[in-house]
């Protein structure tokens, strides 16, 4: 018997982690939709779809799959619960395969097929009342009602942020949850957001006293920076390549994937 | 089949629930696991199924480190925890869902052992009461065919029939290949159906011994109210009904409850008297 995979195993085991958590899985998506519809809904053919498309992206598809991340691992936060889940004949590697398959081949590209459809229908509904009104010049209507493949575009440095951003926090969800015993979800969203303020607070330290001006930074680029002077110049500052690479790679690359490697190993060392 | 050696472990650094613990376990009998409230039991039981992880010490079970959770080891051994969550589905379903990973499954032992247990198979498990959850995971785990079983304070929520019938089944899973370790503190729901009595006290196992050289050793019955050999004993109209030291080679029929009470009262003793 292969104790780390076994392809016939982890079917098994996706199959009943998705009908026991069916309702948990049904509840996310319903509420997730439920916030799509509020958010375009109230949208016009004067508003900008791109704010609602980036509105429901951030709760659609980076925080709505880190909370259920933190729900599908629910179990370890009861002693009763969690010793029938580390007794059942799975490998940790199972385990954890098991929260990505559910996380990222199930639960986002249902979200994401529905936000498609749901811009689709919104997004032409605005750009045809924009097209009856007429108050609109038609250059700008084309620009401005563009569907949600166009944000959604892997080649678009905000689509890369977010997928970052996605990568990173169900990472440190999956780590809470395992770390935490109870409240894993609270005291996780808690130490994110801490550490969130602390490093813009640092950031703001740094550049208010060492440099004695505002820094703009983007979400997606960790080696670059914007220095807004006192009179509103910019300034843009750019490591060098090398460092640009290295610190890049690092935030881009290495720290998502210690992240889940490290939920990996904490799956392994579980205790109840 | 399970061996321990020098066990130590804790759930704080001062507070040690076993130091040096060394236990060696043989296939094809019942263990009965007993103790007083917090005296381990079920961290020890937790220790074997590599629930939690040996401070120092190892343990060695069907040859593998319960440690390292692996597939293979878990697959052969089977835990009835005392308190435990069944998902919300029918008892086919979960049957549907669970027996794929216990290739030893025999689903008409598992029928038969419901219907002993008088579970309907149609009932969906959020429906029923604690006892019968604990049936259907008794009849569930009984029907894996485990060579190792180990069950945490099994008879807690069940009625005096299903206690029976519970002694009845255990008795018959057991075979050559296999082993049950029964973790209690309801001594007398043993009696009967244990052939191994394994008593921790203090961080340490104070007696693991057979039921038959027990006989041997202790003598169960009502004895004088003035004799000061009595380990343990019940004030009666005829006497002290309790345990002695078998000083003749008659045997008397083991009476667990007070053969735990003599270990409780007398741990010296009872450890010189089984170490001879």
């Amino acid at each position: 018997m292969n104790d780390i995979f076994s392809f016939k195993r982890f079917w098994f085991f996706a199959k009943k982690e998705i009908f026991e958590k069916r309702l948990l899985l049904m509840g996310f998506l319903c509420v997730t939709n439920i916030i799509f519809l509020l958010t375009y809904s109230s949208g016009s053919e004067n508003s900008e779809p791109i704010q609602y498309q980036h509105i429901c992206i951030f709760l659609g598809i980076i925080l709505s799959p880190s909370i259920l991340v933190s729900f599908l691992l629910g179990s370890f936060s009861k002693k009763n619960s969690s010793i029938q889940f580390l007794t059942l004949p799975v490998s940790f590697f199972e385990r954890w395969l098991v929260i990505l398959f559910i996380t990222f081949v199930i639960y986002i590209p249902t979200v994401l097929f529905s936000l498609y459809f749901i811009d689709f229908y919104f997004v032409s509904h605005f750009r045809e009342l924009a097209l009856e009104k007429k108050q609109i010049p038609l250059q700008v209507i084309a620009s401005r009602f563009e569907y949600i493949g166009f944000v959604m575009n892997p080649a678009n440095n905000m689509f890369k942020g977010y997928l970052l951003a996605l990568i990173v926090l169900t990472g440190f969800f999956t780590l809470g949850a395992l770390h935490f015993k109870n409240l894993s979800f609270y005291k996780t969203a808690l130490t994110v957001f801490l550490l969130f303020v602390v490093v813009i607070f640092y950031r703001n330290i740094v550049s208010k006293f060492i440099i004695g001006e505002n820094i703009n930074t983007n979400i997606n680029d960790f080696a670059n920076a914007i220095v807004i002077l006192k009179d509103n110049n910019r300034i843009f500052i750019a490591s060098s390549e090398g460092v640009a690479f290295a610190i890049n790679n690092f935030f881009k690359i290495i720290l998502p994937v210690c992240l889940w490697l490290i939920a990996l190993v904490g799956f392994k060392e579980k205790e109840i | 089949m399970i061996s321990i050696h020098n066990l130590s472990f804790g759930y704080k650094k001062n507070k040690p629930i076993f130091e040096n613990l060394n236990l060696h376990l043989e296939s094809g009998s019942i263990y009965g696991l007993l103790g007083k409230n917090g005296a381990g039991k079920s961290t020890l039981l937790y220790n074997m199924m590599g629930l939690v992880f040996p401070d120092s010490g190892s343990i060695d079970i069907l040859g593998y480190e319960p440690k390292s959770r692996k597939p293979s080891f878990l697959s052969e051994v089977f835990f009835v925890p005392d308190e435990f969550t069944l998902p919300a589905i029918s008892v086919q379903k979960y049957l549907q869902l669970y027996t794929p990973f216990y290739p030893n499954f025999s689903e008409t032992d598992f029928y038969n052992y419901l219907i002993e247990f008088e579970i309907s198979e149609e009932a969906k498990l959020n429906g029923m009461s604690h006892g019968e959850q604990k049936k259907m995971l008794i009849a569930f785990g009984l029907a894996t065919n485990s060579r190792l079983m180990l069950m945490d304070e099994p008879t807690n929520g069940l009625d005096i029939p299903s206690k029976s019938k519970f002694r009845k089944l255990v008795a018959s899973y057991i075979s050559d290949e296999k082993l049950v370790i029964i973790s209690t503190h309801q001594v007398r729901d043993l009696d009967n159906l244990i052939d191994q009595v394994i008593i921790l006290k203090d961080n340490e196992v104070i007696l693991k011994s057979s039921i038959e050289e027990i006989s041997r050793k202790l003598s169960f019955g009502v004895f004088e109210n003035k004799s000061s050999d009595v380990l343990f004993g019940e004030e009666t109209i005829g006497g002290k009904l309790g345990v002695v030291k078998n000083k003749t080679n008659d045997e008397s029929k083991v009476n667990i409850e007070h053969l735990f009470g003599a270990a409780m009262n007398e741990p010296k003793v009872i450890k010189e008297i089984f170490n001879k």
